[in-house]
């Protein structure tokens, strides 16, 4: 955005270049790969939620019952399972940018999300839906909750708490704005 | 080399009108420069003050509230968080380390800060850098106190020095907690953040300093002396904020959704990362309108000096006969039109950004204590060498419609002129 406001300068004056970044390739193939490749076969978070609705649908809202059932549905959340076979392979995936670390311009370090706003307004991802991305050069980002596509080596990390199982991450990725 | 003395000499003859176009050329780079650096290093400064904390928890109130008033001291907090409310949260399984901060008291216009000694060892600021010390050590007593940087250069504190905490933001001569003095046990490196202007003191000795500040004054009959301070329970009851590490960083999502779930308290756990990125979404825009009149203002700048240039035109054709005269063919008479145009912008560049430099050098001091921004002085960045760059080439272009006209006038003229 702020280089932005400087070529446009330019522009204005009559120059107007822009230099192409330069794009590292790999040689190893690189699998795109969408948000449910993810989640393992079998696992089915909708059976707990669908269970959870109907259950708490007659429970007052202090009912240790219901407690109790979003506890489960946390854990359910929190403990969601990793595809093991995906771990170590260079994969292509797209989605949301929350930032985490960056200097003013740029972001090094972010979570990348399957649907938008998915921070306030509705239940979190399980944690199989969320991939730490920290990036090669950091990425110079545009709005808030941009759509990109990240290229990288895919990880999986075991978190020191027992009940979460391991998360997503791609180090030294490459990040550019989503092309649909 | 004759033609660059003649060149030089003929702008000395019109030293006023040069010296003016030099002077509003260089303002406005100054102010291009300054609004683009500003810009950069207030960015800068912010996104380097907190760094490898999730999450910032206060009580409910806006996220930008939250995180200027908890990270950069800038504001109030609207409402506490109780102690019991704090403690539930930490014991929280992802949590792997939190830092409790209790704001509002003041010391000679630095803010203080209560907390404890994992503040020391888990606070990060600009890419996981830590906090260390330059003096002394982490406070151990009730009444230790560790002094920012700042704090300890512009008093001139040192270690064993006493210091009287005053009740309240404002520093004011009636609310002083002058019967608990606290010492100075250690003083911390610079880190170019709010930090450096901030006392830290354990939460327990800014408990102890508001034991007879119950109704909100000294009650005089209630005073506790500092001794006797020491036999109370010196638990906090209420804290202003706390920040938060977790196990994993995939986790943040989940632990803020526990946090907002909260029953006993209204409460609200930012992602410092997320409201710094939505506070640049929104200045953005006032941002790009600054920069854009900077550059208009540039461009005006530039204006002047054609506008100069071309009303001089008229009274130099006998200038330019006398050189067409020594040999100087029409496009010799373009070039120096162009490169005169060009000298007097680099002249201005050059004045500009030396003008640009003094004023951060003297403005430093007082943007840091009023906003809390540390200000770098360093070489220019590449979009200001861009910025530049595009001016002086702005200045050529400009300077080639006097340039023609000159060449024209030389052409038609030859060496007789008909004023």
């Amino acid at each position: 955005m702020h280089h932005a406001a400087v070529l446009f300068f330019i522009a204005v004056i009559g120059l107007g270049t822009i230099g192409a970044r330069a794009a590292a390739s790999s040689a190893e193939e690189v699998q795109a790969i969408e948000w449910r490749n993810l989640v393992p076969p079998g696992y089915n978070p909708t059976e707990l939620i669908t269970k959870y609705r109907r259950d708490v649908a007659d429970l007052k809202d202090d009912d240790p019952r219901a407690l109790q059932l979003a506890e489960a549905l946390r854990k359910a959340w929190e403990g969601a399972p990793v595809v093991e076979s995906l771990a170590n392979t260079m994969v292509k995936l797209s989605g949301f940018l929350v930032s985490l670390e960056g200097d003013g311009t740029a972001v090094s370090e972010f979570l990348l999300v399957p649907f938008f706003g998915a921070c306030i307004h509705v239940p979190p991802p399980p944690s199989n839906q969320i991939v730490l991305v920290r990036t090669g050069t950091p990425f110079t980002r545009g709005r808030m909750f941009q759509r990109v596509s990240v290229t990288g080596r895919l990880r999986t990390e075991k978190a020191s708490h027992q009940l979460a199982s391991a998360a997503y991450v791609i180090e030294a990725a490459r990040v550019e704005p989503h092309v649909p | 080399m004759p033609i660059l003395a003649l060149a030089l000499r003929s702008v000395l003859n019109r030293r006023l009108t040069a010296t003016l176009m030099v002077l509003s050329i260089s303002l406005s780079v100054m102010l291009l420069l300054g609004v683009e650096r500003l810009r950069t290093q207030a960015r800068s400064a912010f996104a380097n003050t907190i760094s490898g904390t999730d999450l910032v928890v206060g009580a409910r109130t806006g996220a930008t509230a939250l995180l200027l008033h908890a990270v950069f001291r800038i504001g109030y907090a609207t409402n506490n968080v109780s102690w019991a409310s704090y403690q539930d949260i930490a014991r929280h399984p992802r949590v792997r380390w939190t830092i409790p901060l209790s704001l509002g008291d003041s010391y000679r216009g630095f803010a203080v800060l209560g907390t404890t000694p994992d503040y020391f060892r888990h606070y990060r600021y600009a890419r996981d850098r830590g906090l260390q010390f330059a003096a002394g050590t982490v406070f151990d007593d009730v009444y230790d106190a560790v002094l920012g940087a700042d704090v300890a250069r512009e008093l001139g504190h040192d270690r064993g020095d006493a210091i009287v905490v005053a009740h309240g933001a404002v520093d004011a001569d009636s609310a002083q907690h002058d019967d608990k003095p606290f010492r100075v046990v250690g003083i911390l490196r610079r880190t170019g953040t709010p930090v450096d202007r901030t006392v830290h003191v354990s939460l327990a000795g800014l408990e102890a300093i508001h034991l007879d500040w119950q109704s909100g004054m000294r009650v005089p009959d209630a005073a506790v002396s500092a001794d006797a301070a020491r036999q109370h329970d010196l638990t906090p009851t209420s804290i202003t904020a706390f920040l938060v590490g977790l196990d994993s960083r995939t986790a943040v999502f989940h632990v803020q959704r526990f946090v907002t779930e909260y029953r006993k308290e209204p409460l609200v756990a930012i992602l410092p990362g997320v409201v710094l990125h939505e506070l640049w979404d929104a200045i953005g825009l006032a941002e790009q309108a600054l920069l854009g009149v900077s550059a208009l203002v540039a461009l005006v700048g530039l204006g002047g000096m054609v506008t100069a240039l071309l009303t001089g035109l008229g009274e130099r054709r006998r200038e330019m006969a006398v050189l067409r005269s020594v040999g100087a063919r029409p496009r010799h008479i373009l070039a120096l039109i162009v490169g005169e145009a060009t000298a007097l912008a680099a002249t201005g560049l050059g004045l500009g950004v030396a003008l640009l430099y003094v004023g951060l050098f003297l403005a430093r001091s007082f943007i840091q204590s009023w906003l809390g921004l540390a200000i770098e002085i360093g070489l220019p960045s590449l979009s200001e060498w861009l910025l530049l760059g595009a001016v002086l080439l702005a200045s050529m272009v400009a300077g080639l419609w006097p340039a023609i006209r000159a060449y024209r006038y030389s052409l038609s003229d030859g060496m007789t002129v008909h004023v």
